[in-house]
């Protein structure tokens, strides 16, 4: 019997499309998380008002941070579930390489932060129509509006698959890490208490924070090659722990 | 040509050995079964040699390359057991689909026959089978996946005795249109006997036998007779096991008997018979009929 040859990129292709297909529960977790939120977040977030003798004025805020926030922890859970034994044992049922499942994961990454991003930043569009049809007061946006102002809504929705995408890959390259060699996972975790406690910290020299090095970034073109350069750097370094991993041990 | 082959295999689960000095090859289209005792270290054999595992030390060549992370080994590969862990949300049929999309060999026909022979529904999820409809499902998929390294781990766990019977005999009409190197795993030699070819018993972590199956039984002689009979007969021979049948008792030894030392258990008696391959296998293992026996039997001379 002659040996058959696959092409890496094929396979690749194939794995990411199974992914996808045996995954569809967690999007439709997503959607219903988000419509649940657009439906609850509909209230206020703040009220203010202010007045003289013969005018008074009040306004509340409404917003779809909520949204926003939940779907990255989507995202951070999407990273830690995709380096489950489950997941890749599934993969290994078929065709599969060390390589070729790093790839088929980011391309899935790809795919759920586009899916996550677009659904999240339009999830502020569904809000503002259910504002419309329920409130009977003078509506202001000052969101980003596509038909208003494309190029800031853009901005948003580039901003959001960016960080959703970001949160995947980290989260799965430390986890795998954390698979290679269980102690790991203390440095990760005190790398993620020194950011959310530490807003600046001295590390060999530089002073900065992980998390404001994009969120402080307002060139939407250095944040993108910000981002460009973590992620190739995350997938370089997520070669090192998926070569050692044993897989179906059941 | 060699599929597979091992040189000074080891493997250790943290510190602890699980197999040591293990080297053997195997030949192209050859059906291997691989026998030992609960514990032995079968699966993490096969799980090295599908290339899930890593060896510890040692050299593993599958298809003239390291198994371990290979795309070749595994897209020219597949490895069935009892713990297949398809995605819950998928029915059969979409599986099915899966391998056929991965697999270059897949025989679908073949797969559609073998689901409708074995009655087993296409628009369910596999969680829904029952435990002997779940083995005959992946029995059936490594047989139409049709790689050149077969893997069966234990495949007919559950398996009701017809739909054993049935397993291996798709398998072995399949293996005759297409041949493939098998390795097949199990605890009932008895079943596999007449389709494997080679056996490959591995015991406490190396392996204990390699070769032909009929060479396995010429190794071992069982023999009938009296206690003295059976004593003055076999002086300076290995013994194996002794296991009393009545009056008489029955000795499996190891095989090195001259013709002249069988005239002389001839004359003192004493009837000699080859092994079954199971009795053979047992006593290979260390696993001598009425060895429990000893468990109970507190007044032990």
């Amino acid at each position: 019997m002659s040996l058959t040859h696959r092409k890496t990129s094929e396979v690749v292709r194939q794995q990411f499309w199974f992914k996808l297909k045996s995954n569809v529960a967690v999007f439709t977790v997503l959607f219903a998380l988000q419509i649940l939120l657009s439906v609850l977040m509909t209230g206020p977030s703040s009220t203010s008002g202010m007045g003289s003798a013969n005018l008074e004025l009040n306004w509340s805020t409404y917003t779809n941070d909520g949204i926003i926030t939940m779907t990255l922890f989507w995202s951070l859970a999407i990273g830690f579930l995709m380096t489950t034994s489950g997941q890749r044992n599934a993969s290994y049922l078929y065709v599969a390489s060390p390589g070729i499942e790093n790839m088929a994961n980011f391309l899935f990454f790809g795919a759920a932060s586009v899916i996550a991003g677009v659904t999240a930043i339009l999830s502020g569009s569904i809000m503002k129509v259910i504002l419309l049809l329920t409130k009977k007061e003078q509506f202001v946006s000052d969101s980003a509006n596509l038909l208003v102002s494309p190029v800031d809504f853009f901005t948003q929705l580039a901003a959001m698959i960016s960080y959703s995408f970001l949160l995947m890959i980290l989260v799965y390259t430390a986890m795998l890490f954390v698979q290679m060699n269980r102690l790991l996972i203390l440095p990760i975790i005190l790398l993620v208490y020194l950011n959310t406690r530490i807003t600046s910290f001295e590390f060999f020299g530089a002073t900065g924070n992980i998390l404001s090095f994009f969120y402080g970034e307002s060139s939407l073109w250095l944040f993108t090659i910000k981002v460009t350069a973590a992620v190739a750097l995350l997938m370089v370094l997520s070669v090192i722990p998926s070569k050692r991993i044993e897989v179906r041990q059941a | 040509m060699t599929v597979i082959s091992l040189n000074q295999v080891q493997k250790k689960y943290s510190r602890i050995p699980v197999l040591t000095n293990v080297t053997f090859s195997i030949k192209e289209n050859v059906i291997t079964g691989v026998a030992g005792r609960n514990g032995a270290g079968k699966t993490t054999l096969l799980k090295i040699i599908a290339g899930f595992m890593k060896a510890t030390e040692g050299d593993v060549q599958v298809f003239d390359e390291n198994p371990f992370g290979s795309l070749l080994v595994s897209a020219n590969s597949i490895y069935i057991d009892d713990a297949m862990s398809y995605p819950n949300p998928m029915k059969l049929q979409e599986l099915l689909h899966e391998f056929k999309r991965f697999y270059a060999n897949w025989n679908e026909e073949l797969a559609m026959r073998l689901m409708e022979y074995f009655a087993i529904p296409f628009d369910i999820r596999y969680q829904f089978l029952s435990k002997g409809k779940r083995s005959t499902f992946n029995a059936i998929v490594g047989i139409a996946a049709r790689c050149s390294l077969t893997i069966f781990d234990e495949p007919t766990t559950g398996m009701d005795t017809a739909a054993r019977n049935d397993f291996y005999r798709a398998l072995l009409k399949d293996y005759i249109v297409n041949p493939r190197t098998i390795l097949l795993s199990s605890h009932y030699i008895d079943e596999i006997q007449d389709i494997i070819e080679d056996l490959l018993v591995i015991h406490r972590k190396q392996v204990r036998y390699h070769g032909t199956v009929s060479d396995l039984q010429e190794a071992h002689l069982s023999l009938r007779g009296t206690k003295e009979h059976l004593t003055e007969g076999t002086l300076g021979k290995t013994i194996v096991s002794k296991t009393r049948r009545g009056l008489q008792e029955e000795w499996i030894l190891e095989n090195d008997f001259s013709d002249a030392e069988r005239t002389k258990l001839s004359r003192l008696g004493i009837a000699n018979t080859t092994l079954s391959l199971n009795d053979a296998y047992l006593a290979l293992t260390e696993q001598p009929r009425g060895g429990i026996d000893d468990v109970f039997d507190t007044q032990k001379d």
